[in-house]
């Protein structure tokens, strides 16, 4: 039964979901709403068990005095502080601690309703995000390097295609060219490109449709645990 | 609080041919009500594959043989997990970051299913970061399935399947620095990737791990292809498990697939053909040609 119960709601489930796609009755919109508010549940339930994950390995590495002990120590310092300082936030929300300026709340950081966290995020999570974000320009600089290197036919028609497409980008490219790379760039990208990735998406789709059918329809069964 | 309408009562649009062939079975038999015209040609297509899905299936459990072309990235799985056991190093699986109500995540932890009574045959260590805690409790899951299919419970280890962050570049730095302070042997990232995809694989290759990588997002493939060893791609991906086990139930989808693909090639040069002919002649539709080149007559109106 731990396999039958839930190989059959995933099969009811999957299939109302698919019946609601299909049908305009407002039952079966109902039925998916009500799905989709359940999963919203269980998502919600679930964050807890990712930070439950994450503090017990934490901790496990900080008393087995792990290399990356200090690392853990910062991440727990940082998630349990967050977490404290929103709770703090809240609470002096409901109690008025601070009391109010001009119909706002003042919050431990500055007028607002969450001044403090919201600082938080902006002066140190969005510029860590951002950094990593902008590794990516010296990635692609390395991987095209290496990518490029004529070393065979293939290899060499596509350092010829990135040529053309890095000369049709600037303006420099059109210039020296007198506006042939542009136009070989935009037959690159709709012609060639466009339909290689077409070609794609049509295999890819169809491997969705067959990979949605065999576990809506109980045939592909190796996600679920024995 | 009034229940909303019944099937019956409520009015289906319809637009083109396909509509005036609805309207008629909707006076025959109120089925329009039941089925959103606009979607009636996906409907067919799945109903179609579905049944195609169905005869290979039971042609397939009959005996007959179902042939599946090598995929070098697949072969390379096994080829990655075993140089890692040689190196004594571990194998890091990245299931991408989508949450598990996306296609590709889910399977993906078909695959770590494999990957895991892989790497539990050869007694590796297994380490899995995921984004989404649910998709961890699917993980968790898929690696203690692939011990036990490998007869090994006891190499399943709970603290290897780690949750690091639900953001996006926290969780593609905690992935890198695992990769840059553990220094996996084999890189195996297969799933749904976006801007990060190619943070993990050039650091992957900075590191000297064997990299094999698969997507279904085309944008996302040309990283992979620049930074990796072996990549699957689009279609290829989705066969994996059909691929690794050989199982008939699985192949049967590959074939009906593949059969799809040949009709739609069929339909895209008939309409490609139809399109150039009716190219010169502003007004005139693939329809009308069609119906010129077989002698039939467009509303009594004859050829024009």
């Amino acid at each position: 039964m731990k396999r039958e119960i839930p190989i059959a709601l995933t099969v009811l489930c999957g299939l109302a979901i698919v019946w609601s796609f299909f049908t305009p009755s407002p039952y079966a919109d109902a039925v998916n709403s009500e799905l989709n508010t359940w999963a919203l549940v269980f998502f919600s339930v679930a964050f807890l068990l990712g930070i439950g994950n994450l503090v017990r390995i934490s901790l496990k590495q900080i008393a087995a005095g792990h290399a990356d002990a200090v690392f853990k120590v910062v991440l727990l310092v940082v998630l349990f502080g967050y977490l404290g300082v929103g709770l703090l936030e809240i609470h002096q929300q409901r109690l008025g601690l601070f009391g109010s300026s001009e119909g706002r709340v003042v919050g431990l950081g500055g007028h607002g309703e969450r001044a403090l966290r919201d600082w938080i995020y902006r002066k140190s999570f969005v510029p860590l995000q951002a950094t990593m974000f902008s590794l990516l320009a010296f990635y692609i600089a390395s991987a095209a390097f290496r990518a490029f290197r004529a070393r065979s036919l293939e290899s060499t028609l596509l350092l010829a295609a990135g040529t053309i497409v890095m000369l049709g980008q600037v303006p420099l490219g059109d210039q020296l060219t007198g506006g042939l790379a542009s136009r070989a760039l935009a037959f690159l990208m709709v012609h060639v490109n466009g339909a290689g990735q077409t070609a794609i998406i049509i295999g890819a789709t169809l491997g969705v449709l067959a990979t949605g059918l065999r576990i809506v329809l109980g045939i592909e069964r190796s996600y679920l645990s024995d | 609080m009034s229940l909303p309408p019944l099937p019956g009562q409520v009015a289906a649009s319809h637009a083109g041919a396909a509509g005036r062939v609805w309207e008629w079975m909707d006076g025959w038999a109120g089925l329009a009500a039941w089925i959103d015209t606009d979607k009636l040609p996906t409907l067919v297509a799945i109903v179609v594959f579905g049944a195609l899905m169905f005869v290979y299936q039971r042609r397939a459990k009959r005996g007959q043989e179902i042939t599946i072309r090598r995929i070098a990235g697949l072969d390379a799985m096994d080829e990655a997990i075993g140089r890692a056991t040689e190196m004594g190093r571990p194998v890091l699986y990245v299931p991408g970051i989508d949450e598990i109500k996306e296609i590709q995540t889910i399977y993906s932890m078909m695959i770590l299913r494999h990957v895991a009574r892989k790497t539990a045959e050869y007694g590796t260590d297994l380490i899995v970061p995921v984004r989404d805690s649910i998709v961890m409790t699917f993980a968790e899951e898929a690696v203690k399935g692939g011990c036990l299919d490998a007869g090994r419970p006891d190499a399943f280890v709970k603290d290897n399947i780690r949750y690091l962050s639900n953001e996006q570049f926290a969780y593609c730095a905690g992935v890198a620095g695992i990769m840059a302070r553990e220094r996996p042997a084999a890189n195996i990232m297969l799933g749904m990737f976006f801007a990060e995809s190619l943070i993990l694989a050039e650091t992957g290759f900075l590191s000297g791990a064997i990299q094999v990588a698969g997507t279904a997002k085309q944008h996302q493939l040309p990283f992979f292809v620049a930074a990796c060893d072996y990549t699957i791609m689009g279609e290829e991906y989705f066969a994996v498990t059909a691929y690794l086990t050989r199982e008939p139930n699985l192949l049967a989808t590959i074939r009906a697939g593949d059969v799809i693909k040949i009709a739609a090639i069929v339909l895209l040069v008939l309409g490609i053909g139809l399109a150039t002919v009716s190219a010169g002649e502003p007004g005139i539709q693939w329809v009308d040609v069609m119906r010129r080149s077989l002698g039939v007559s467009a509303g009594g109106g004859g050829d024009a």
